[in-house]
């Protein structure tokens, strides 16, 4: 688990951006699992965001047409699991970040943190290889900042994932094993 | 301002809506405009414009009406001036085709030709006068053909290159005619600019032509201009009016009724052309509600800032009367350059079932121009009036709290007042018609059709929520589906006026088609029941309600003598005034009705007399247009008007024809000749002997017989079919352009929803959806908004249908058509519309999903 620190317009979500191939880096190279992504086709990229890369964002990003539930479920479909299986994982994580009983709900019906508890299940769903997060307890109160960084401690090390955490908050880099610092878009390790 | 800088695309694109609901409006009228102006009594004179004009209720003046009308006018000091009028057809024009152009050939008398010396600076109007009443105009052609002396208009000169002394060929009733050019009619002299179809003759000569001596159909009176011609001219109409045998009218009146004749033909189309700018309202609403949502932020700004809601709602309004004027301007030019095109359809229309029309262009009409542009106006207003209300009534701080969401359109959604409507629209639709002086207007019905537009905007978009449980099955397949179907479970505002616009496009065009389709099946059973002879013979150029053209007794005698022929029904025709209104008297082949096989009755003549008739009264028979227009029924006597005077005859049974809206009677042929003094036909039905080969006959008889045409019965058949088609083309021009602003409104409802839902493909970016599944996934939620539109829109087209083929149609025109489902075409028309669909939101989903994550944050 790493964190990365930096003052606001230092490049921390860019670099997120390019790590999860949704931005295109305008020079070095990038690589994951020795493959360079910058050499990858569109369809690659989305390949790996399918089933190795997960990220979870400040405002949650959830599809607000789709309830707890259905969100969680969805990146399941995008890979065709069938729907047997999909249902039987998507089960099991309502249960670990305890949102069983709101799994009908739409986003615009939960609170904050219960949002970002779906946005976490959602990115645990496909067991992906490294998570990715962008200041996750960033629009959250602190006693469900604290909440999330326990959920997110508990359940990502439990899995053996990796996570890089970008923030501005000192708690939320404690639950790090590691603290890099971004300054003008220099990584400082 | 600001908005329609920064946002160029979607001003054009409410502009381009507005323009294109305009265009559509504009070029009908003036077209409607144009075909019925086609003949005014400025073209149909040579100067001078009659004061007066007498009509004959029978249709026809005799020489002896002509001496009462001069007792009768005693010693008022005034020109009488007897016109005759007739078809003919250009011997040039190639082809049998049953709606060959025609010239309108005017016989005026010496009075009236004394007018091309009224300004001749160069004396050569002069000379053609007296060349016109001196020489005995009457010649023989080199080829035995008779020759006439001819004044033909600057425009046919210019069009054919004739000048005076030329000679060109027609054919008046069968006969080949020469006619030999005395004069070119120069526009400027008479102030007035003649179509290039009108021709004038000598009136003896005409009737020389037309081997009707003594004829003429209407009577001009011309006043001497000075203080007292109203006063001789009151005179005048006082010693006129109260003789049965006549009517007397201003040239304005005799034009209003010609007007009228087209009335309800032209009613139609005006609304059909209404079709697209009501769509093209859902969609300036729509997009209004679009920017206000988007703006929302600005808007709370400004009224935090102590902006008052009246100045908010002045800035919405105002942003909309822009787009009505900027989109109304582009749309008289469109229209007016559409109705270049849209008269020739209308005119050609006008011509097959009305009157002659002359059109070839239509002018621009300022009265007609405000008309349109303050319709554009005025919807673009009423389309901005509820978006820009929302704006200013919603308190600043729910504006910040509600954000992006909602809209004022989402409160569309009320099925259960839409049902309350509809059930209204369901008593106005048994509303008895609106009686007027030209006949009924279905007032009910119109009425019914707009409460039931209106209901189904109200209750489509509901639609959409109704759609989604349907859909959740297929949800759990793919993501693409679950992403796309999950929309219409929260619908936005710009989903529900799409799909509100789309049910209201397909359901009236649906609903046109539906009336088409039924039109169509009823006249194909109509021609097999009614066309059965082996033949059809007609003089040629004949073969629509504005032709003259008749066929000589000694020609359809000729022809009925033929070996082969077993037996020659001769068809005639004489259009009559009955209670002041213009219908039509034909033959009868039988003297007793029960008699005529090929007729379709709706009702059959009884084979015994009731108690109350008269059975020595000669009998007739009625068609449904005739019955409906008069409100007659079985047993009623009507006066018919005859040169031989008033005649009553017995209605004795009702039969279907489709060929006319201004009913027929139809009485036995021998009692017509002899009422009118004509034995001219306009047509003869030939059946022939078992055997006989009815090209090998047909050819026969052209061999030795000109001026006529002869259409074997599959040739007639066809043709018939074709004319249908034809008279619905601006129907189907219309309805294309309606759902084709339907689609563009529904592109760019799902341009406006993904650009603002930007951010959720961005999500599904991360979450590894493929741009190929994103733009799918529009597809698919373009798909599903079609597809309730088209299934509202069905319903609404069925009701329309019914609405339009059973009351309207029925009131208007009294026909009774079987009602015939088209499902053929409304396939099509959900393919087509779901083809277009596809093609025009997949692009925007993939457009959408190339989009960067960082520039949206």
């Amino acid at each position: 688990m790493t964190a990365i620190m930096g003052p606001s317009g230092s490049g921390k979500s860019t670099l997120l951006h390019c790590l999860g191939g949704v931005d295109k880096a305008d020079s070095g190279r990038l690589f994951f699992r020795e493959r360079d992504m910058m050499q990858m086709l569109p369809s690659e990229i989305a390949g790996l965001r399918r089933t190795q890369i997960a990220s979870i964002f400040q405002f949650f990003y959830l599809l607000p047409t789709l309830t707890v539930e259905e969100n969680i479920e969805f990146p399941l479909q995008i890979q065709s699991i069938p729907q047997d299986k999909r249902r039987d994982s998507v089960a099991s994580i309502l249960k670990q970040v305890g949102m069983t009983n709101r799994k009908q709900a739409f986003p615009n019906q939960l609170s904050g943190g219960e949002q970002q508890r779906t946005a976490i299940a959602r990115a645990l769903i496909t067991s992906p290889k490294v998570i990715l997060a962008d200041e996750p307890t960033g629009n959250l109160d602190s006693q469900n900042g604290r909440l999330i960084l326990d959920l997110m401690q508990n359940l990502i090390c439990a899995k053996g994932i990796a996570l890089l955490l970008v923030t501005h908050s000192q708690e939320a880099s404690a639950i790090c094993n590691t603290t890099w610092k971004m300054q003008d878009g220099n990584l400082i390790v | 301002m600001r908005h329609w800088t920064r946002h160029p695309l979607s001003t054009l694109a409410f502009c381009s809506i507005i323009a294109v609901g305009v265009a559509a409006f504009f070029s009908i009228r003036l077209a409607n405009r144009a075909a019925i102006s086609g003949f005014t009594y400025f073209d149909r004179t040579l100067g001078l414009r009659p004061d007066l004009v007498l009509t004959c209720p029978s249709g026809q003046f005799s020489e002896e009406d002509l001496y009462s009308i001069q007792n009768q006018l005693d010693s008022i000091p005034c020109v009488m001036a007897p016109v005759l009028e007739t078809t003919a057809t250009d011997a040039a024009q190639k082809g049998d085709s049953l709606n060959l152009h025609q010239f309108l050939v005017v016989g005026l008398d010496t009075f009236a030709m004394s007018n091309l010396i009224y300004y001749d600076p160069d004396s050569s109007n002069e000379s053609a006068y007296h060349a016109w009443k001196e020489s005995s105009h009457h010649s023989q052609g080199e080829t035995g053909e008779a020759s006439y002396g001819v004044v033909v208009s600057q425009a046919l000169a210019n069009k054919r290159n004739l000048k005076t002394g030329d000679q060109m060929e027609v054919i008046i009733d069968d006969r080949n005619t020469i006619l030999s050019i005395l004069h070119v009619s120069r526009d400027e002299v008479f102030k007035v600019s003649h179509p290039s179809t009108i021709l004038f003759m000598n009136i003896v000569d005409l009737q020389r032509a037309m081997q009707q001596t003594g004829l003429s159909h209407r009577v001009e009176l011309y006043f001497p201009p000075g203080r007292d011609k109203s006063i001789l001219m009151d005179k005048a109409q006082g010693n006129l009016e109260n003789n049965q045998r006549w009517t007397v009218d201003t040239p304005q009146t005799s034009l209003n009724s010609n007007a009228s004749v087209t009335r309800a033909f032209r009613l139609n189309l005006t609304i059909l052309s209404m079709l697209a700018l009501v769509v093209g309202m859902y969609l300036i609403m729509q997009g209004m509600d679009a920017a206000i949502v988007r703006g929302r932020m600005e808007i709370a700004t400004l009224r935090s800032l102590g902006i008052t809601p009246g100045a908010v709602k002045t800035a919405w309004l105002l942003e909309s009367l822009w787009y009505g004027l900027l989109g109304s301007g582009g749309g008289l030019i469109l229209g007016w350059a559409g109705a270049q095109g849209a008269v020739r359809l209308v005119a050609s229309t006008v011509n097959a079932l009305y009157l002659q029309s002359a059109s070839e262009s239509a002018d621009w009409n300022h009265s007609e121009a405000v008309l349109a542009l303050s319709l554009g106006c005025m919807a673009s207003l009423a389309a901005g009036w509820f978006p820009a209300r929302e704006s200013a009534e919603t308190q600043p701080a729910e504006i910040f709290k509600q954000g992006r969401q909602g809209g004022f359109m989402t409160a569309l959604n009320k099925p259960l007042l839409g049902a309350g409507i509809a059930i209204m629209g369901w008593v106005a639709a048994y509303m008895p018609p609106y009686p007027d002086e030209h006949g009924w207007i279905p007032l009910g019905g119109y009425t019914a059709a707009f409460l039931w537009v209106l209901a189904a905007t109200l209750i489509a978009p509901a639609g959409l929520r109704w759609m989604a449980p349907l859909l959740q099955p297929l949800t759990g397949y793919h993501a693409v589906f679950m992403y796309a179907f999950s929309q219409l479970r929260r619908p936005t505002g710009r989903h529900l006026l799409s799909v509100a616009a789309l049910t209201v496009a397909v359901g009236m065009a649906g609903g046109m088609t539906f009336m088409i389709h039924s039109f169509e099946t009823t006249m194909i059973h109509w021609i097999s029941q009614s066309l059965n002879a082996d033949l059809y013979v007609a003089s040629q150029g004949f073969g629509s309600a504005s032709s003259q053209n008749r066929m000589s007794k000694a020609t359809w005698q000729s022809i009925s003598n033929h070996t082969d022929i077993k037996r020659a029904d001769v068809g005639q025709i004489f259009p009559i005034d009955y209670q002041g209104r213009k219908t039509f008297l034909t033959s009868m082949p039988v003297s007793n009705p029960l008699d005529w096989e090929y007729a379709l009755w709706i009702q059959k003549p009884s084979s015994s007399p009731s108690a109350s008739s008269n059975t020595n009264m000669p009998v007739a028979v009625v068609n449904e247009s005739f019955q409906s227009r008069f409100d007659v029924k079985i047993d009623d006597l009507i006066k018919i008007p005859t040169p031989k005077g008033y005649k009553t005859v017995r209605i004795a049974g009702v039969f279907a024809e489709y060929g006319n809206e201004q009913g027929t009677v139809a009485v036995d042929r021998n009692l017509v000749s002899d009422w009118f003094q004509d034995e001219r036909a306009v047509n003869i039905a030939v059946y022939l002997n078992p055997g006989a080969d009815p090209e090998e006959v047909r050819n026969e008889i052209l061999s030795r017989q000109t001026g006529i045409s002869i259409r074997t019965n599959r040739v007639l058949r066809e043709e018939v079919l074709e004319i249908f088609h034809q008279t619905f083309s601006v129907t189907h021009v219309l309805q294309w352009i309606a759902i084709a602003v339907a689609i563009a409104g529904l592109t760019m409802a799902m341009i406006t929803s993904l650009v603002e839902r930007q951010l959720e493909f961005q999500v599904m970016k991360n979450l590894g959806m493929t741009r190929f599944g994103m733009a799918m996934a529009t597809g698919m939620e373009g798909l599903a908004c079609a597809w309730t539109g088209f299934i509202f829109g069905t319903i609404l087209s069925a009701c329309l249908g019914w609405l339009l083929v059973v009351v309207i149609n029925k009131q208007a025109f009294g026909w009774t058509l079987q009602s015939a489902i088209p499902w053929k075409d409304h396939v099509s028309l959900l393919v087509i519309l779901s083809l277009f669909v596809l093609a025009s939101t997949i692009p925007v989903g993939w457009w959408v999903s190339t989009k960067r994550m960082h520039k949206e944050e």
